[in-house]
């Protein structure tokens, strides 16, 4: 071997271990670089997963009381399915691009709230929102339930939510607990009411009775101008907003009030005994406190509780009048004042260009009362007082003439150009027309910690 | 007959080229490894105030962070309600400028465990419902500070279970002749059961003026004493680290934003 050999291989040997030693160096700096990346990522990654958990559960709430609504009111009238069954069909909704969400049990059934009136049952009492109520509520809901509500159980759908992470199958437990509660639609004192089709919410499950049959003539809801609360640029998605949820429950809860469904369920209950044509053109039966001829009809209100067909006599709480002709005349007067709440349904001709039912509130009423008109023109002497509520359908008609009238609680359509928004002012509520007015029904919702 | 001269140079000049650039880069890339590892991992500590606060980005005090805002999702899971003051309202109308609210001085979790007043729609009317146990709030506070005011069940009643004050202060540090500026951010969470977190961190003011952190109002209608009702506030946290953890020099500038941004809703 030559000398130079050796010098070559010794300072080739030498770079090489330089630059091997520096090699080694900045890998170790990598990997302790990339540890540390490493390690703040996967800690950023298990937040994320918290957040996703956080949007999950309000997903899961959501679910769980849109399902109730659905199987329970959807139309104010019982749904076919099975809550699980319909839970089941709403869960395939939910997107699992991240997450799959399976229940692992729910209720067959959800409770049932009943409101006045019940044949042959009896409605719940109403009482202050419960302590279980309150805690399940947001802020909207307790604006909207107010002081008075029927609640019913609690009941719990427990859902498995499944993640893959890293190759990991991740399942997350959660308990959603729901209650349902009805709210009478008298909850505030004078109430603007929307119909479904104003808001985009159009139920096909509740028909109008093809004699009130809405027309196209009425105007779009959530629209600046038509929600007096609204400024237009806030309200610029065609769509309709979630926020608007309970909105639309409002609306399909008065268009049941204002459906043949409820006029057969007020007229079954009122029952033939106080079934009363108002033109006169059938016989009626004999009411206490009312006398009618010639199209023209007198109630005493505060005589108002029993009538008598043939041989049959009956003691009810409501009663039914009708029309079929313009003009013929229903006269509301009190001459006791006080006593225990009676419940009317007042129903025009077909249609407003039939001409409607006139509905004269002839002095003031002081026995709690409420009343539910169909296209009528509703008149009062100025200063009249109602101990009670009015609800007043589309076509309903009221002078700003004629008024105000001192009332516990009216509804009106919030599109109407008929019912002039003076023509009443909030008056007293008593807790016994309360309990007869019908009733909305919300849902609430709380995640239970496992 | 006449011996071959052997070679006594060790490398080529083409060697000594290559082996001189392929060390450098080593040695840069060594060095800039070193560098940045270290300032990650052993970042720059300055003493702020009476505390001693890391220059961003700061792993540890990126964990400080999660660790209150895994706190914070506990509390927003049950929320029925979630009040943020402070902030700013880019969709609200002039004329509702009243409805706006300064951040909370208040420096503990104040205790409310009747809402028999209700639960209102918007912060203002909170408020003015609950002031008294709320205390006061910032009488000039920064655009980026806020508070929020999360309202739940606890116990089978609705309390004040948790609250949250990001705050921005300016801060600088002399070394001789030289100064720098910083932008302080304290996070300070505080809970019904008694737990209290929080972190805070310095931020060179380059980097902090890019960085949106804030509060930002949403509103959904608005009539003047008729109802004030506010949609979800777009929430964003400081962020000591910077997802997805690609700030990887203090003076790095955006994209970047903050890991820690929330949809908070007063009611839903």
């Amino acid at each position: 071997m030559l000398p130079g050999d050796t010098n070559h291989r010794q300072r080739g040997s030498a770079g090489l271990a330089l630059v091997f030693l520096v090699a080694v160096v900045m890998g170790s700096m990598l990997m302790l670089h990339t540890a540390a990346v490493i390690s703040v990522g996967n800690t950023a990654r298990a937040l994320d997963l918290a957040q996703q958990n956080l949007t999950m559960n309000a997903q899961l709430e959501q679910l769980t009381a849109e399902t109730a609504l659905n199987v329970r009111c959807a139309g104010y009238q019982p749904s076919t399915l099975s809550y699980q069954e319909a839970i089941h069909n709403l869960a395939a909704l939910i997107p699992s691009s991240d997450a799959i969400v399976s229940i692992s049990s729910a209720p067959s059934t959800v409770p049932i709230l009943h409101w006045y009136p019940v044949l042959g049952g009896t409605p719940e009492t109403l009482g202050a929102p419960s302590a279980d109520l309150t805690q399940m509520a947001t802020p909207e809901l307790r604006e909207l339930l107010g002081a008075n509500v029927s609640e019913s159980t609690t009941f719990d759908v427990n859902y498995r939510t499944s993640r893959e992470v890293r190759g990991a199958n991740i399942n997350y437990d959660t308990t959603v607990a729901c209650r349902l509660v009805a709210v009478p639609l008298s909850r505030y004192r004078i109430s603007g009411y929307d119909m479904p089709e104003d808001i985009g919410a159009a139920d096909s499950a509740v028909g109008w009775p093809s004699s009130f049959a809405p027309t196209d003539i009425m105007p779009r809801g959530l629209v600046p101008g038509r929600d007096p609360a609204a400024l237009a640029r806030l309200v610029t998605s065609p769509n309709r907003p979630g926020h608007y949820r309970r909105r639309a429950l409002l609306a399909e809860a008065y268009q049941y009030v204002f459906s043949q469904r409820y006029y057969d369920r007020v007229a079954d209950y009122a029952g033939t005994t106080h079934f009363c044509n108002v033109d006169g053109s059938v016989a009626n039966p004999i009411l206490t406190g009312g006398s009618g001829a010639s199209g023209i009809y007198s109630l005493d209100v505060g005589r108002f509780g029993q009538g008598q067909l043939g041989s049959l006599t009956r003691t009810s709480s409501a009663a039914v009048f009708y029309s079929t002709m313009a003009g013929s005349r229903l006269v509301l007067t009190d001459s006791v004042g006080s006593g225990s709440a009676v419940f009317l349904l007042v129903i025009g001709p077909a249609s407003a260009a039939s001409g409607q039912i006139e509905l004269e509130i002839s002095g003031s009423i002081g026995r709690p009362i409420v009343i539910v008109a169909a296209n009528a023109n509703v008149t009062a002497g100025p200063g009249t007082v109602v101990n009670g509520a009015l609800f007043l359908d589309p076509q309903c008609r009221v002078s700003a003439g004629n008024g105000p009238v001192s009332i516990g609680h009216v509804s009106y359509w919030l599109g109407s150009t008929t019912v002039t928004t003076n023509a009443f002012r909030p008056g007293v509520m008593p807790a016994a027309a309360a309990a007869l007015s019908p009733r909305v029904i919300y849902a609430a919702t709380l995640t239970r910690s496992l | 007959m006449t011996a071959r001269r052997l070679p006594t140079k060790g490398f080529t000049l083409a060697e000594v080229i290559v082996g001189v650039a392929v060390f450098g880069v080593l040695v840069i890339g060594t060095l800039t490894l070193i560098w940045t590892s270290h300032r990650i991992l052993f970042p720059r500590r300055i003493e702020d105030g009476g505390r001693v606060l890391c220059v961003a980005p700061s792993a540890t005090t990126f964990a400080d962070a999660v660790v209150l805002h895994g706190q914070f999702i506990e509390q927003l899971k049950n929320a029925r309600a979630v009040y943020v003051f402070g902030g700013v309202h880019p969709s609200l109308p002039p004329e509702a400028s009243q409805l706006t609210v300064k951040p909370l001085t208040a420096g503990e979790l104040p205790v409310i465990t009747d809402f028999t007043a209700g639960l209102p729609l918007g912060p203002l009317k909170f408020y003015q419902l609950y002031q008294n146990a709320l205390g006061p709030m910032v009488i000039s506070p920064n655009a980026e500070d806020f508070t929020v005011v999360v309202i739940g069940p606890r116990n089978r009643r609705i309390e004040l279970t948790a609250m949250v004050q990001v705050r921005r202060s300016s801060s600088s540090v002399s070394d001789g002749g030289s100064s720098e500026s910083f932008a302080r951010w304290d996070v300070r969470y505080y809970d019904a059961e008694g737990n209290n977190s929080d972190y805070a961190f310095l931020e060179h003011v380059d980097v902090a003026g890019s960085a949106a952190i804030g509060a930002t109002h949403n509103w959904y209608r608005y009539q003047e004493g008729v109802v004030a009702e506010e949609g979800p506030v777009a929430a964003v946290f400081p962020d000591p680290w910077r997802h997805p953890g690609n700030r990887i020099a203090a003076d790095f500038q955006p994209p970047s934003f903050s890991r820690f941004i929330y949809l908070l809703h007063v009611t839903r």
